[in-house]
């Protein structure tokens, strides 16, 4: 658990070491998930301990997505003067993103499946 | 005794601000439950609206609040790097996915862009605010550098980001139902794609396939994002 948790603060600094470093307009937590990603593949195997910390994490993800959220309260202005502009266009265009994407994949998936 | 001094050194703790989050997504993932998955009643949402309403009676300032919950939001770095191993362990999966996942990202990535540009420029916004929307599909961090990198306004990429992810997380399963999409792959990487990390928590609930192929999109999108708008707003 302990080591499982050095091994994502290392890769973290890891990324922001290098997303510094390099000027990259990536934040240094996708530069460091990247890096992780390039070594479990290279050692080939991914240790239990860090399945299960990484899984025990995840239930968590709303709960960290909070305190930045809370940042609507001293922006609800915008949203309420522009009712129509702002919440029912993001909302339509979220919903038309996800019915193509996930359309575009499944169907993507059953060709693929239809060569084989 | 001096109870004023104890409330105000209660008010000004960072840990009321830990507190009060945590409380409100304790309350609002036990409703969800309560709820059998409801997805109006998303936990983030319901977290969220009894953390404002808190913040409100108690008079504290979003500063101070920011300043408090720091350390809750800190947590996203280690918590992103994770997102590394569901995608190591679905690999095999993912590469057999390379063309869904290519032609989902690009077209359906692009349109989840393009039509709330496309949109919010119809209904006569200024050119800020156009920038701004361009960003709503991308990770939180992401889309408040690439905002103010353009000229757009940071704090207002954090609500739109928000309120897509929210609006995602809410309108999916009807999607996918309406759609008729069983495949768990296309239902976690197009929530990923379009609403980032609390479409991204979202996928977790529906399989640990969901989470790995929504971190896959979340990842993907973000860096197109980060790389192409910047460019795109360059050529307008």
């Amino acid at each position: 658990m302990l080591h499982s948790i050095l091994v994502l603060l290392g890769f973290q600094l890891l990324g922001e070491f290098i997303s510094a470093s390099f000027d990259l307009p990536l934040p240094g937590s996708i530069c460091g998930m990247l890096l992780l990603l390039v070594v479990l593949i290279v050692r080939g195997r991914v240790t239990v301990p860090l399945r299960e910390t990484a899984n025990g994490l995840f239930r968590y993800l709303p709960l960290i997505l909070i305190p930045p959220s809370v940042g609507v309260m001293t922006q609800w202005r915008a949203l309420i003067e522009h009712p129509f502009a702002l919440t029912g266009v993001i909302v339509f265009s979220t919903a038309l993103g996800l019915a193509a994407t996930a359309w575009l994949f499944e169907r993507g998936l059953r060709r693929q499946q239809a060569k084989k | 005794m001096d109870i004023q001094a104890g409330w105000n050194a209660v008010v000004s703790s960072p840990w009321l601000m830990v507190g009060i989050t945590v409380a409100g997504f304790h309350i609002g993932s036990q409703v969800y439950q309560k709820s059998k998955h409801s997805p109006l009643l998303q936990p983030v949402l319901i977290g969220l609206l009894i953390t404002i309403g808190s913040l409100l009676i108690l008079g504290i300032p979003f500063s101070a609040y920011r300043e408090g919950a720091d350390m809750i939001y800190q947590l996203l770095g280690p918590v992103t790097v994770a997102l590394a191993v569901p995608m190591y362990t679905r690999l095999a999966y993912i590469r057999r996915s390379a063309l869904p996942v290519l032609l989902a990202l690009t077209i359906g990535g692009g349109i989840a862009v393009a039509s709330a540009v496309l949109f919010m420029w119809v209904s006569g916004a200024d050119y800020a605010m156009l920038v701004t929307s361009s960003t709503k599909s991308i990770t939180g961090a992401i889309a408040m550098q690439v905002a103010e990198e353009i000229g757009g306004y940071g704090a207002l990429a954090a609500v739109i980001v928000l309120v897509t992810g929210v609006a995602g997380a809410i309108v999916a399963p009807m999607l996918f139902k309406l759609l008729d999409i069983r495949s768990e792959a296309a239902q976690g990487f197009a929530l990923g794609v379009c609403a980032h990390a609390v479409g991204t928590a979202r996928a977790f609930e529906i399989s640990e396939t969901a989470g790995a192929f929504a971190a896959l999109g979340m990842s993907l999108m973000g860096i197109a994002c980060a790389v192409l708008i910047p460019l795109g707003a360059a050529l307008l």
